[in-house]
């Protein structure tokens, strides 16, 4: 037996087959991926998708299956479906609270969390999730994760933006549609890369550096000093030179403020 | 560093105004395979390490080392300019009264040539 109505897995296989319209491929979806099927559990879901494109639990389901399949921003995208199609719907609220702390996104755990206390205060897991945030230490003033934020609303093709420290270490910000892992990849290979340019255009005696700009098939990374530290803003590659420009000049003021609310 | 396959591209690029030297740089090792630089530039000595550092760009950016990158460095006195798609760069060193935008597509339209000179040998 299995799935929520207790149906064998032929009894729900017939159902699916015989009634192209039956919304049991859900459960059907849900029991080939308890047996580790994860291929044909994303297939079923697919397809039944396409024939109950608003079905909120198979919306959930398929994003269940992409976060077991490693795949989590389609299953982030998944649960943004569900969120909207059905505000109230908890589980997927702590699904998104759990990828989120496990990307190190604090912030936007911290906002579900509000979110499904208000939905369902008495659930035993929010106790367990706020004493996972609660382990992780206090979210920065200002939310790093979101103070660079307002780049990516207000200049589209924007993809995010790192502060980063003397060490290449992230201060604040990320790249959107990226996880926290790649992040930090990326801030250490460009840290020893702007060692790097800063002592090439000492030998060249070009004087201090003032920007490094990497251009590459998808994108447009540009690292400037800030202070003791150092931002880094990327666009896509398609955005025209003078709009990153301007990118890169409102990250810098961004970047300053949030140094100097640190400070104080 | 004379008749190499590059010679015509190098040319081109120095012709430029405000281009102080051009080189074409192994990207793996970052030695100079030729070049043309004026009188005081020492391209050759910071060959290595422009090549280290666009290595280090190609995989802050990824999507592998066959597509083309392009990587600017802006100092107070002048910029450096590096572009290549494959196993050659092109370095250009650029004074800072230089028309950023012409001396850009000169060392992209070099890199081109590269890729091309390369695949043809």
């Amino acid at each position: 037996m299995v799935g929520g109505t207790g149906r064998s897995l032929q009894e729900l296989s017939a159902e699916v087959a015989t009634n192209p319209n039956s919304t049991a491929f859900v459960e059907l979806a849900a029991a080939y991926r308890d047996r580790g099927d994860l291929q044909r559990a994303l297939w079923l879901c697919l397809r039944g998708l396409q024939r109950h494109p608003t079905h909120v639990e198979a919306h959930f389901e398929l994003a269940r299956i992409y976060e077991e399949r490693g795949e989590r921003e389609l299953a982030l995208d998944e649960l943004g479906i569900v969120r909207q199609l059905a505000p109230d719907h908890v589980s997927s609220r702590l699904a998104l609270i759990q990828i989120y702390l496990e990307e190190g996104r604090r912030g936007e755990a911290e906002r579900e969390l509000h979110a499904a206390q208000e939905l369902a205060p008495q659930n035993p897991a929010l106790g367990r999730i706020r004493m996972q945030l609660k382990a992780s230490g206090p979210v920065p003033s200002g939310g790093s994760q979101s103070v660079f934020d307002v780049l990516v609303e207000d200049y589209p093709g924007t993809l995010g933006a790192l502060l980063l420290d003397r060490e290449g270490q992230i201060v604040a910000g990320r790249m959107r549609d990226q996880q926290a892992e790649a992040d930090g990849s990326l801030a250490a290979n460009l840290g020893d890369a702007r060692e790097e340019a800063n002592r090439v255009a000492s030998y060249l005696q070009l004087g201090e550096l003032r920007s490094m700009v990497v251009e590459g098939p998808a994108a447009r990374i540009t690292v400037s000093p800030v202070e003791e530290n150092a931002i880094v803003v990327a666009t896509q590659s398609d955005v025209p030179a003078g709009q990153a420009t301007r990118v890169r000049q409102k990250a810098a003021k961004l970047a300053k403020a949030f140094l100097g609310s640190e400070a104080r | 560093m004379r008749g190499s396959a590059f010679r015509s591209t190098l040319e081109t690029v120095m012709r430029m105004p405000g281009i102080r030297g051009a080189l074409v740089v192994a990207v793996r090792d970052g030695l100079v395979v030729d070049g043309r630089v004026h009188v005081g530039v020492r391209g050759a000595a910071v060959a290595a390490l422009a090549a280290s550092l666009y290595r280090r760009a190609c995989r802050a950016t990824g999507d592998g080392d066959a597509h083309r990158r392009f990587v600017e460095l802006e100092a107070e006195q002048g910029r450096i300019m590096i572009a290549g798609a494959g196993e050659l760069a092109l370095m250009a060193v650029v004074e800072r009264r230089a028309n950023v935008g012409q001396a850009r597509l000169a060392v992209l339209r070099a890199a081109a040539d590269l890729k091309a000179t390369e695949e043809e040998a």
